[in-house]
């Protein structure tokens, strides 16, 4: 089973795709910040035991998904391999696609509203 | 092009016979803001500290001819429109200088006076049309940029609470039986939607909208707007004073004042600590007959204050605490600009926020006057 973590402003995103791993049992360990800054602390601190799937929503207030990445990328390598970062964003902006695409970080761009499918899909690869 | 016309087109005259400009100045200094110059150094002088509209010149010149002065000036001083006087038929040299494009006409010595004042008022509309299409432009661009960004933030902001919505559909089809929460969430969401779309609405009255001038009762305005406010979920428990010292009836553009008072009552309201029980709210409104002052004060969350300057721009939520909608802040600092107002906040994270703002009244404007501005 996967440890997840979400981080998105929006607390009615949080709640839907936090229900969609849990009616799918696609995940029973699931962490959520509605502040990146709180993420961003938690990611620096812990000492992972297992890897963990992100996902990281691209506007936010406090700080952007892809600002969030950038203090990501500060981190050892050791510990950015224990992340798989998904990038979440409601507008098809074209350079935050690009931007999204060149950070080796991220796994892949996900259009909201996330569905059943995508996820099964995301997470069987 | 009103206000342009009103003043006196600045005319500069280069000739190295002191006569002529002695007798350039007697004809026109009534007419025209006369600058003489005798010599190609005085006029480059006079040139860099007014704003000259027109240049005459004389072709024939000890030191350099005029068209090779215009030659000279024209990279550095583009914009004034040149007039080439000549005493002699120095066809070539006229014909080549305005093929070149850099003479708009020539005069003839000796000069006639009508004919020398109709020059120069064409002139002066070339350059005044030009200057205001300079202008014009300007003022487009930034419409344009401002749209931009307005379409992109505005698509995104409308885009994410449907994107929400579908999310939630989806979990009604998966688990029937918490139907009622969801729809519930779905209630909300909507509703937060609903009043994006209204700021948008105000943000476009502010912004489109010409300013008429009317008498506005201060008083009255706060308090309709506290009667409305008093069924928000946030406003149970927040105590709210108010203050009027109002010493002079108020003239101002209506519908940006309450746009104004709209939204900063409604946020000192709205951002309030829910680990208090003393919630404040303050509001203090002084006329005089120069000026408004409103200082709206609250002990809210407050903000953060590297968050400074950016908490006026389009779309910035200020605050992370409560769902925001990024459009309010925006568009009292764009009332207050439009008003030639001052606005100004003092603000400690967690203790609470004061918004001091300060308009002009007019009170000596007739009312109604159509704004000569905008």
């Amino acid at each position: 089973m996967n440890k997840t973590i979400i981080i998105d402003d929006n607390k009615y995103d949080i709640l839907i795709l936090k229900k969609l791993l849990e009616i799918n049992h696609l995940s029973d360990d699931i962490m959520t910040f509605t502040s990146p800054l709180e993420a961003l602390e938690y990611i620096k601190n812990i000492i992972p035991e297992q890897k963990s799937i992100v996902f990281l929503d691209i506007m936010m207030p406090e700080m952007s998904g892809l600002d969030f990445l950038k203090h990501v990328g500060a981190l050892t390598q050791a510990k950015q391999n224990m992340f798989d970062f998904y990038l979440v964003s409601s507008t098809l902006d074209p350079v935050d696609i690009k931007k999204a695409q060149n950070d080796p970080n991220v796994k892949s761009l996900i259009h909201k509203p996330i569905t059943t499918d995508i996820l099964k899909n995301l997470l069987s690869q | 092009m009103e206000n342009a016309s009103d003043k006196k087109v600045e005319v500069l005259f280069l000739d190295d016979e002191f006569f002529n400009l002695q007798s350039f100045r007697a004809a026109f200094r009534s007419q025209f803001k006369v600058h003489l110059a005798q010599t190609t150094q005085v006029a480059r002088e006079i040139l860099e500290n007014n704003e000259i509209e027109v240049i005459i010149s004389d072709q024939r010149m000890p030191d350099q001819s005029g068209t090779e002065f215009f030659n000279d000036i024209i990279k550095i001083y583009p914009d004034p429109v040149r007039i080439l006087l000549t005493g002699y038929v120095d066809i070539k040299a006229v014909i080549d200088a305005i093929n070149k494009g850099e003479v708009y006409r020539f005069l003839s010595k000796p000069w006639n006076d009508e004919e020398v004042k109709i020059t120069i008022n064409n002139a002066a509309d070339i350059y005044r049309t030009r200057k205001e299409l300079i202008k014009k432009n300007e003022m487009l661009e930034k419409a344009y940029n401002e749209l931009d960004q307005f379409v992109y933030s505005a698509s995104h902001d409308l885009r994410s609470p449907i994107a929400s919505i579908k999310g939630v559909l989806q979990l009604i089809d998966l688990e029937p039986e918490n139907k009622d929460e969801y729809i519930s969430i779905i209630q909300q969401i909507t509703d937060k939607m609903d009043k994006y779309v209204i700021n948008i609405i105000h943000y476009y009255r502010s912004s489109r909208f010409e300013k008429k001038i009317v008498e506005v009762d201060l008083k009255d305005a706060v308090e309709d707007l506290l009667d409305e406010f008093q069924y928000m979920p946030e406003a149970t428990n927040v105590r709210i004073n108010t203050h009027f010292q109002l010493e002079s009836p108020v003239f101002s553009d209506g519908v940006k004042i309450i746009l104004i008072l709209r939204n900063l009552i409604h946020n000192a309201i709205k951002y309030q600590r829910s680990d208090t029980e003393e919630k404040l709210v303050d509001i203090t409104v002084k006329a005089t007959e120069e000026k408004i002052s409103v200082s709206i004060r609250d002990n809210g969350v407050g903000i953060n204050v590297r968050e400074g300057d950016q908490i006026f721009k389009m779309f910035q939520r200020a605050t992370n605490v409560k769902s925001g909608i990024g459009l309010g802040l925006f568009i009292v600092k764009q009332c207050v600009d439009k008003l030639n107002g001052e606005i100004s906040f003092l603000s400690e994270e967690g203790a609470g926020t004061t918004f001091e703002i300060e308009i002009p009244n007019l009170l000596n404007l007739e009312i109604g006057e159509p704004s000569s501005q905008s």
